[in-house]
C-alpha cells in the first residue's frame, strides 16, 4: 500500500468521522514505517541472539551436545542474513526520509531543536515533582530524538564493522581487531539501550505493561494522544491538512 | 457480621494470591532482560570472569590428584598414565572399610618388595580378612575378636547382600570379601575390628596428645587387630586360610592361586630372575 | 510414499549392519601375554604411593593394550630392565630404545630414535639449547603421548565403519595373514588423520602454556589470549577443522616434533611464512584463501602480558629491569613499536566504550526509574479520584 493511498483513505475516513461523535484515532506509524520497524526488529533480535552466541562460555554449550557444529554454521548464516536485511532496511529508510513526503515530514519532526533541551529539563523537574505537569511534547520528544540518533550512529558502526569482519581477508589485521572490538562493544551498548530505553518506553511503563500494540496497529486513541503528545494533538486538530494525514478510524477498520 | 468478616478474609486472600501471582508473572517476564543485561555488563567490565569455572572451583573435589579416567576420549589428557587403563582402578569397596579413613588407599607401604602386590588385594578383600586373624586364641596376646568370625563372604557393593560367589575375574568383582559374624538370631553382619566412633574421636583428639598418650590411644584403638597378619603363604597354599572353593572360585583358578608360580613369587626372601625373552617371531612375510 | 518407506528401512538396515560390523572390528583380541606379566598386572588395584606421594598404577587392561599402537610390543621391549621379581630399581622407559618390533620396510629393529632426536632439537627439546633454564618444565614424550587405541578409520564418506571393513577386505584379498593385515591396516589408517579433537589439543598445550608462572620464567606469554579470538569460538562450537594450536603452529607440511619458536625463519608463524599458513597449507587446508600480507602478518592471539608490560607504569618496568626479568628482555626484542601502538589504540577504544556504556546506560536507568516512580504516583492519585 503506497503512502498516497493511505492518506487518501484516511482523508475519506476523517471526513466520515467528523460527522459523528465516534472516538478519534491518530496515526503514529504508517504502514510503510511499521513494515520498516518490523524488519528491523526481527533482524535486530536475530543479530543479537546469533551474535552473542559467540561469547557463550564453552561449558554452557555442553547441553547442545553433537548439534554444536550445526548450530554454529546456522548461527553464522543467520547472522549474515539478518545483517544484510538490517542494512537494506536502513538504506531504504534513508531513501524514505528523502524521497517520500511522509519521510520528509518524519525527518523534519525528528530534527533536534533548542526546545528539546527545555523540555528535558522540564520533564526532569516533573519527575522530581517540582513541576506538576509534564512538558507538552510534540510528535517526537527528546527521548525519541536521542534514541533515533543513537540508532543511526549504532547501525552505521555495526554495519561498517560487520562488513569489514565479513570480508576479513582484505584488511589489515589491526583494522579487523578494531572492527571486532567495536562490533562487540557497540552490540552491548545497543542491546542494553534497547532494553532500558526503548523497551521500557514503549512496553514496560506501568500504564503500558506488559506490552503495547501500537507497533502492530500504528494508531493510538485520543486520550493517549492528548496525554503523551499534547502539542502534536493541538497542531493536528487546528490544521486541516494534518487532520487528513493523522486522523484515522478505529483499530478494527484499519486493516 | 461473622459471614461478612469471613468473606472479607477470603477476598483478601484471593487478592493476595492474585497480586503475588501477577508479581510472579512480571518477574518471569522481566527476569530474562535483567539476566541478559547483567551478562552483557559482565562481558564489558569483567571480561575474564567465567561463572561456570568459578562454580566448579567451589565444588568439592575429594582427591585432586586422582588420575582422570582415560577411557572417555574427552578426558584424554594423559598426564598421569601412559597405558590406556579402564575405570576399574578407581573402583573400591562400598562402603569402604573403616581403615581407609586413616590409612587411605594403597595402605601397604612398609614391605617395599611386596607392597604393590599387597595393595592389589584391596580391591576385593577387606582389611579385616587378613588383619583380624580367625582363631586368634591360638596366638599369644591375639585378639579375642578373631573368634567371632563365622565365615568369609562376598558383600555386594550395590545391594549390600552377602553372597558365597560372585561374577568376575582377576580382581574385577562387584563385591568385597568380608569376615562375617553370625549372631544368635542368624543375622549375618560384617565384623568390624574398630569402632567408627572411636576412630573419629581418635582423629579429633590426636593432635593434642603427647607421644605416649598417642601411642597408648593408638594401641587401644587397634586392640582388635591381630599383631601378626595373615601372610601370603597362609592363603596361597593347599588348604590355606581362605577356602577359595567356598568363595566360589573355579577349580582351575584355585589350582592357579595355590600353584608354585604364585607361592614362589611371593616368597619375599627370594628374587626371581626372569629370562630375557628371545624373539623367535619372524619378520612379516610380504607377498 | 511406499518407496520412501522402503528406502528408510534399507537405510536403517544398512546402519544396523555397519554398526554391527564396526563393533566386530573394534574388538580384536588381547595381546598374548608371553612374558606372563599379566599374572599380577591385570589386577586393577596393583599399585602404591611413592615416597613423594605420587600415585603409581601398575594395572594393565590387556584388551585395551592389545588394541593399542604398542599392542604388538612386548612389555620388556620398552621396560628393558625388568628382569627380576620383585622389580626394584626400575628405570624410566626410554622411547629411543630399540624394541623387538621389526620395521617392515627395512626389517630392522624398530625404535623412536629418529623422532626423539628431532624432538630434542625442537623448541621443546633439551638438547637444542644448552642454556635452557628450568629443563624440568619441558614436556617429555609421555606428557603428550599415551598408548592410544587403534580405531577403524572413519573417513570423510559418512564416517562409516563399514568403509573400513570394505577396505580391509580388499587388503586381505592378497594379504591372507588376517591378524597381520589387520594390524598393518589399523596402524596405517591410524596415521591418516589427526588423533585428537581440537579442544583436546588446546587442553593439552594450555596445560603448560596457560600456566602464568611457568611461562613467565621462560619469557613467554601465557596463551589464555587465544580464547579472545574467533578461532577459539569455532573450537568451542566443535566445528570440524576449527583452528586449534596445531592448525597454525604445526600446519600441513610441518611436524609437532620439530616445532620452532616464531622468531625462527622456518616457523610457520614467522612473519614471512604467515601468508602461506593462513591462506593455503600445501593445497590441503584453505582457511583464509584470500589472505594478504597485511592480514596475515597481524597479531592472531589477543595482546598479552608482553605488550602490557612494555606499556605499564614506569615503576613496574623499573622493577622488572631490576629483577633482570626474562620477560622484559624478550618483550623488548620481540614487540615492535607498531604493535604497542595498536595495543594502545585498542585499549583506548575499549576504555571509551566502557565509560560510554556505563554513563549512557546509567543515565537511562536513572531516567526510567524516575519515570516509573512518577507514573506510579500519578496512577495512584488518579485512582483515588475515580
Amino acid at each position: 500500500m503506497s503512502h498516497n493511498e493511505i492518506t487518501m483513505e484516511q482523508g475519506k475516513m476523517s471526513k466520515e468521522k467528523e460527522q459523528g461523535d465516534t472516538p478519534l484515532y491518530f496515526v503514529r506509524l504508517n504502514f510503510n514505517e511499521r513494515v520498516q520497524h518490523m524488519i528491523f526488529v526481527v533482524s535486530f533480535i536475530v543479530l543479537a541472539a546469533t551474535g552473542f552466541m559467540v561469547w557463550i562460555p564453552e561449558t554452557t554449550l555442553d547441553f547442545l551436545g553433537g548439534a554444536k557444529e550445526t548450530v554454529f554454521t546456522v548461527r553464522g548464516v543467520l547472522h549474515r542474513m539478518a545483517g544484510t536485511a538490517m542494512i537494506i532496511v536502513s538504506a531504504y529508510h534513508f531513501y524514505y526520509l528523502i524521497f517520500k513526503r511522509a519521510g520528509r515530514r518524519w525527518l523534519f519532526d525528528m530534527m533536534p531543536r533548542p526546545k528539546d533541551i527545555k523540555e528535558f529539563i522540564h520533564n526532569m523537574l516533573y519527575y522530581i515533582e517540582v513541576k506538576e505537569h509534564p512538558p507538552e511534547f510534540d510528535r517526537f520528544s527528546y527521548k525519541h530524538k536521542m534514541e533515533y540518533l543513537a540508532l543511526i550512529v549504532g547501525t552505521g558502526l555495526m554495519s561498517a564493522s560487520g562488513l569489514i569482519l565479513w570480508a576479513e581477508s582484505f584488511w589489515d589485521k589491526f583494522i579487523i581487531d578494531i572492527a571486532a572490538l567495536i562490533h562487540g562493544m557497540e552490540a552491548v551498548l545497543a542491546c542494553l539501550a534497547v532494553m532500558v530505553w526503548h523497551m521500557y518506553e514503549v512496553h514496560l511503563r506501568p500504564h503500558k505493561f506488559p506490552g503495547d500494540n501500537m507497533w502492530l496497529t500504528g494508531i493510538i486513541d485520543e486520550a493517549e494522544m492528548k496525554e503523551e503528545y499534547p502539542l502534536h494533538y493541538k497542531r493536528i486538530m487546528s490544521d486541516p491538512k494534518l487532520r487528513k494525514i493523522y486522523l484515522t478510524k478505529g483499530p478494527k477498520q484499519d486493516e | 457480621m461473622n459471614k461478612e468478616k469471613k468473606a472479607s478474609i477470603f477476598t483478601r486472600a484471593f487478592r493476595m494470591i492474585k497480586k503475588s501471582g501477577l508479581f510472579l508473572i512480571k518477574v518471569i517476564y522481566l527476569l530474562p532482560f535483567f539476566v541478559f543485561g547483567l551478562w552483557l555488563l559482565g562481558l564489558v567490565y569483567f571480561p575474564g570472569f567465567d561463572l561456570n569455572a568459578s562454580i566448579s572451583l567451589l565444588r568439592y573435589r575429594p582427591e585432586p590428584q586422582v588420575l582422570p579416567v582415560v577411557i572417555p576420549k574427552k578426558e584424554a589428557v594423559p598426564r598421569d598414565h601412559f597405558h590406556m587403563i579402564d575405570a576399574y582402578v578407581e573402583k573400591s569397596a562400598k562402603p569402604p572399610p573403616i581403615c581407609v579413613m586413616c590409612h587411605g588407599r594403597y595402605a601397604h607401604d612398609k614391605e617395599k618388595k611386596v607392597r604393590a602386590l599387597l595393595n592389589m588385594h584391596e580391591g576385593f578383600i577387606s582389611c579385616s580378612v587378613c588383619h583380624v586373624r580367625k582363631g586368634g586364641e591360638n596366638i599369644p596376646d591375639g585378639p579375642r575378636l578373631g573368634n567371632e568370625i563365622s565365615a568369609f563372604l562376598w558383600r555386594v557393593w550395590a545391594t549390600g547382600e552377602f553372597k558365597k560367589a560372585v561374577e568376575g575375574e582377576y580382581g574385577k568383582y562387584p563385591a568385597t570379601i568380608f569376615p562375617v559374624k553370625v549372631n544368635e538370631q542368624g543375622i549375618r553382619q560384617i565384623l568390624t575390628p574398630i569402632s567408627e566412633s572411636a576412630a573419629r574421636r581418635f582423629l579429633e583428639i590426636s593432635p593434642e596428645l603427647n607421644t605416649e598418650q598417642f601411642d597408648a590411644a593408638r594401641a587401644k584403638l587397634h586392640e582388635g587387630i591381630s599383631k601378626e597378619p595373615v601372610s601370603c603363604n597362609d592363603c596361597h597354599k593347599k588348604d590355606g586360610y581362605l577356602d577359595f572353593i567356598q568363595l566360589g572360585f573355579s577349580r582351575q583358578r584355585v589350582d592357579h592361586l595355590i600353584s608354585n608360580e604364585f607361592v614362589g613369587m611371593i616368597n619375599k626372601d627370594k628374587t626371581i630372575h626372569l629370562p630375557s625373552v628371545i624373539d623367535f617371531r619372524e619378520a612379516p612375510q610380504t607377498e | 510414499m511406499k518407496l520412501s518407506l522402503y528406502f528408510k528401512l534399507a537405510v536403517v538396515a544398512f546402519i544396523a549392519v555397519c554398526s554391527g560390523a564396526g563393533a566386530g572390528f573394534a574388538q580384536s583380541e588381547a595381546a598374548p601375554d608371553e612374558e606372563n606379566c599379566l599374572i599380577c598386572h591385570r589386577y586393577p588395584n596393583l599399585g602404591r604411593y611413592d615416597e613423594d606421594g605420587t600415585r603409581r598404577i601398575y594395572y594393565i587392561n590387556d584388551v585395551l593394550f592389545g588394541n593399542s599402537v604398542h599392542g604388538e610390543a612386548r612389555c620388556k621391549g620398552c621396560h628393558t630392565d625388568l628382569d627380576k621379581i620383585p622389580h626394584d630399581e626400575v628405570k624410566k622407559v626410554d622411547c629411543a630404545t630399540q624394541c623387538h618390533i621389526k620395521e617392515p620396510s627395512s626389517n630392522l629393529d624398530f625404535s623412536h630414535k629418529n623422532m626423539v632426536k628431532k624432538y630434542d632439537n625442537s623448541v621443546h627439546g633439551q638438547a637444542a639449547d644448552e642454556k635452557k633454564k628450568f629443563p624440568e618444565d619441558l614436556p617429555t614424550c609421555t606428557y603428550c603421548h599415551e598408548n592410544r587405541s587403534y580405531n577403524p578409520y572413519e573417513g570423510a564418506w559418512g564416517k562409516s565403519a563399514a568403509l573400513a571393513l570394505e577396505t580391509l577386505a580388499r587388503c586381505q584379498a592378497c594379504h591372507t595373514e588376517k591378524a597381520w593385515t589387520e594390524e598393518i591396516y589399523a596402524h596405517f589408517t591410524h596415521r591418516m588423520r589427526r588423533q585428537r579433537e581440537q579442544d583436546e589439543i588446546i587442553r593439552l598445550c594450555t596445560s603448560c602454556h596457560e600456566n602464568e608462572e611457568k611461562m613467565t620464567r621462560h619469557g613467554l606469554e601465557a596463551v589464555s589470549t587465544f580464547k579472545d579470538t574467533f578461532h577459539w569460538t569455532m573450537v568451542k562450537y566443535g566445528v570440524e577443522n576449527a583452528p586449534d594450536c596445531i592448525s597454525c603452529h604445526v600446519p600441513v607440511g610441518y611436524t609437532t616434533h620439530e616445532i620452532q619458536p616464531r622468531t625462527d625463519p622456518v616457523s610457520p608463524t614467522n612473519k614471512r611464512n604467515r601468508v602461506k599458513t593462513c591462506s593455503n597449507q600445501g593445497g590441503v587446508q584453505e582457511c583464509h584463501p584470500g589472505a594478504t600480507a597485511d592480514f596475515a602478518e597481524g597479531r592472531v592471539h589477543a595482546y598479552g602480558s608482553k605488550v602490557q608490560l612494555l606499556t605499564a607504569r614506569e615503576a613496574v618496568i623499573a622493577e622488572a629491569e631490576a629483577e633482570d626479568s626474562v620477560m622484559l628482555i624478550r618483550a623488548r626484542e620481540e614487540v615492535s613499536d607498531e604493535e604497542i601502538f595498536h595495543y594502545k589504540i585498542l585499549s583506548l577504544i575499549r576504555l571509551v566504550y566502557q565509560v560510554l556504556i556505563g554513563s549512557v546506560i546509567g543515565f537511562m536507568v536513572l531516567h526510567q526509574l524516575l519515570d516509573f516512580r512518577r507514573i506510579r504516583k500519578k496512577m495512584k492519585t488518579e485512582g483515588t479520584h475515580h
